[in-house]
């Protein structure tokens, strides 16, 4: 049986970015059809997860424009400024709707109070009302509300969905899977958002959830819309292996920063020195990460496969000053209950995927190459993120795409006539989502992401090299050629099936993991989030974009120059 | 934790598939003894039976920020992926909810009845005088615990459903109330 749904917008993805495109869409007097891969604020999207930044221009002498040089120059110039320019303006009015949703931020006789985060000109981030608590929680307070108190909005939880259906130009819909029966959703919609987030989960190590397996990426791709900036990827740099009880927990970094901890790799060596001299344990985040990958890759990884970080070199009765600070702070209850002591153990962290900058080309309006589809949030790139992205500017960049993308879509849909629907090409997508679910054996499709997170972990962190994105490649294409057509679920029931679930994002991860690794081979140089160790320098003939497209069925790649309209990059003041 | 000689738990998880099963059973299963709950089921799910329908978000174990695995473990509700495994667990939906399949539930649907009250591993206490019944506890809640009522002519936050409560696991009310007037104590168990 199939449920076939018409609506006006499709809103794909429950995060920060799907909520307030499907809020603004609703405030157009549009129909509109959220549908997320779980319970919409039960599910893993990592905005929940969010720290402390959020940056925004608000009160002079700070501005607008202040924001958009401080993002470009942390983009290392590869960023697209008109676009940085058109979304960063809308920031402060984000602020406006979050507070008037009920979010609280701190504030100090009658303005809110602004924190510098690293690449800040002047202090720019809210904080939460709470000292030190992170935004992350003030967010799941107020943002699934607004969809339950908007009636307009129809909410389709726990629906996955399979693809677009596209004709290679325009975007009429996607096809889904609603999780809870195991019965087809077919969607037709004039305009479709995506808003889907990153793809972190093809890392073993990772800061957000398992979930977010590129999905986005992957169907876009398959639709034919032009990604770019895909082979740019943020690692944390101290997220905690072990202990178990804080594992994945982005707190040491902190520790580090408040304590002065110290690194040393599996032979007791203080490895950090001997990259930086200078600055040793207080390098840049992606020189730490860099240092850590080389010493794993190398075989001096601690027993977990990252590096020990130590606080012992301090004297006992200037700890305990910080400990009896830090009493009632979750990380130091959760090693508390792993039974270690700060004072004695070291613990172990490594870098964690925590951002991805690439995803779909998108211009001012969210709107990507294909007509109809529009991306926001972290899978509609358009390189406003550059190379590294500014701390604190993922969420902002969010809302006001979102914002900006429901505008839009709502009013090109009213303008647009209601799509027909392609029976074929909905019976193409339906039939080729059930081949995993019909096979009888062969492969299960954990054991297939499974080799696919390693294979990723191995080859495209901090320390890329020609040689082992090829061997990365070869094995990518050893997957799909062999492991793909084997791919079967074990377990037939249909009902809330999440093997089926996971068989169906396998493709996804694929495409995702392939468009990462080759623009990764093609970037010949090393330029902020992407770094290779056989092109150690930036390179002045790289301020070009790496763009993907899809023709005959075969991954195509060109370039595009940067231009730069507001900062133009030091070197090409002086030509 | 209790450790058992083989480093090896048995964990016994709540069955049920409302589509073909008649009545619900109890399935036992045999896993390393480490790590948490949710990791106890993924190993049941990957090495015994993929039909094992559960749900998981953020996959904690340090955010605890989304609640969606919150299950009954023992008779107290939990976060699975915060409460640490040990021998001998019973794991159950959470029972506030209606249950689509295993321990995977519709957390926007609460069950008209209630057959059984669960036990809360924690006792709830709002202090009324720093209660400004902002709402943000009620809204936080991933099962629903608290809600505004009027005591004393004044609106505050009650523990309306204290069975529900997945305790220390969880205690984003706690950690989130601006005016720290939330605070969970852990209730002894008699004999121990």
């Amino acid at each position: 049986m199939r449920e076939t749904i018409v609506t006006d917008v499709l809103v794909i993805g429950g995060g920060i970015a799907g909520i307030r495109a499907a809020l603004e869409v609703s405030e157009q007097n549009v129909s509109v059809v959220l549908a997320n891969k779980g319970q919409v604020g039960k599910d893993g999207a990592a905005v929940w997860m969010a720290g402390g930044g959020y940056q925004t221009a608000l009160y002079p002498p700070d501005s607008v424009e202040q924001h958009v040089e401080d993002t470009i120059k942390a983009g290392k110039y590869l960023n697209n400024q008109k676009l940085v320019h058109a979304f960063l303006k809308e920031t402060p009015n984000t602020i406006k709707d979050l507070v008037k949703w009920g979010a609280r931020f701190a504030k100090k006789d009658g303005k809110y109070v602004q924190i510098r985060l690293p690449g800040e000109t002047h202090p720019r981030s809210m904080s939460h009302s709470i000292i030190g608590e992170s935004l992350g929680g003030e967010y799941r307070k107020v943002l699934p509300r607004q969809i339950r108190l908007h009636e307009g909005i129809k909410t389709l939880h726990d629906t996955f969905i399979v693809d677009l259906i596209s004709d290679g130009k325009t975007v009429t819909g996607a096809v889904g899977v609603d999780v809870r029966t195991g019965e087809f959703r077919v969607i037709q919609a004039k305009s479709t958002i995506l808003a889907t987030g990153g793809f972190m989960a093809l890392f073993d190590f990772t800061t957000a959830n398992p979930t977010l397996t590129g999905d986005g990426h992957g169907m876009a791709y398959r639709a034919g819309a032009r990604m770019m900036g895909m082979e740019f990827i943020q690692f944390f740099p101290a997220a905690a292996l072990w202990p178990h009880t804080v594992y994945r927990d982005n707190y040491p970094y902190t520790l580090l920063w408040r304590l002065r901890g110290i690194f040393y790799n599996a032979i007791g060596e203080r490895f950090m020195e001997r990259y930086y001299p200078v600055e040793k344990d207080f390098a840049t985040r992606e020189a730490m990460s860099r240092a850590i990958h080389r010493e794993v890759k190398e075989g001096r990884g601690s027993a977990h496969g990252g590096a020990y970080l130590s606080f012992r070199h301090l004297p006992r009765n200037l700890i305990n000053i910080f400990l009896e600070e830090l009493k009632d702070n979750p990380f130091m209850q959760s090693l508390k209950d792993a039974g270690v002591d700060i004072r004695e153990d070291a613990l172990e962290i490594g870098p964690a995927a925590h951002y991805v900058q690439g995803g779909c080309w998108v211009n001012e309006r969210c709107e990507t190459s294909l007509s109809g589809l529009y991306a926001v949030g972290e899978v509609g790139s358009g390189a406003k993120d550059g190379a590294d992205r500014l701390a604190g500017n993922a969420l902002p960049f969010c809302m006001a795409m979102g914002y900006i993308g429901g505008k839009e879509a709502a009013k090109s849909a009213k303008a647009t006539a209601a799509p027909k629907a392609n029976k074929t090409q909905v019976d193409a997508v339906c039939a080729e989502a059930l081949v995993p679910m019909e096979r009888k054996e062969g492969k299960r499709p954990f054991h297939v992401k499974k080799e696919m997170r390693a294979l990723m972990s191995r080859h495209m962190v901090y320390d890329r090299n020609k040689d082992e994105l090829e061997k990365g490649l070869k094995e990518l294409e050893r997957i799909r050629q062999e492991e793909l057509p084997r791919l079967y679920v074990s377990a037939k029931t249909k009902r809330f099936n999440l093997e089926w679930v996971e068989a169906l994002e396998v493709r996804n991860m694929l495409d995702t993991a392939e468009m990462s690794m080759r623009a990764a081979l093609m970037r010949e140089e090393s330029r902020g989030l992407h770094q290779r160790s056989d092109f150690p320098e930036e390179r002045k003939e790289w301020l070009r974009q790496v763009i993907i497209g899809r023709r005959q069925g075969k991954m195509e790649f060109t370039t595009e120059p940067v231009t730069f309209p507001y900062v133009k990059p030091p070197s090409s003041k002086r030509s | 934790m209790i450790k058992s000689k083989d480093g090896k738990a048995h964990v016994r998880v709540f069955r049920f598939d409302p589509g073909v099963d008649k009545k619900p059973r109890y399935e036992s299963y045999s896993v390393p003894l480490q790590g948490s709950v949710l990791d106890a089921l993924r190993f049941i799910y990957e090495e015994y039976d993929p039909s094992l329908s559960f749900r998981f978000g953020c996959s904690g174990p340090t955010y605890e920020r989304c609640g969606a695995c919150s299950v009954l473990v023992n008779g107290q509700p939990a976060l699975s992926c915060k409460r640490l495994l040990e021998e001998g667990m019973t794991v159950d939906p959470h029972p506030k909810f209606e249950l689509i399949k295993d321990l995977a539930v519709d957390l926007d649907r609460e069950k008209k009845q209630r057959e059984k009250q669960s036990t809360s591993s924690v006792r709830i206490f709002v202090d009324p005088e720093r209660c400004t019944a902002c709402r943000d506890c009620v809204l936080l809640c991933p099962v629903k615990v608290l809600d505004i009522q009027k005591v004393n002519g004044r609106g505050r936050a009650v523990a309306a459903d204290p069975g529900s409560c997945c305790g220390l696991t969880c205690r984003q009310c706690a950690t989130f109330c601006p005016n720290s007037a939330i605070r969970l104590q852990t209730v002894r168990k008699r004999g121990k």
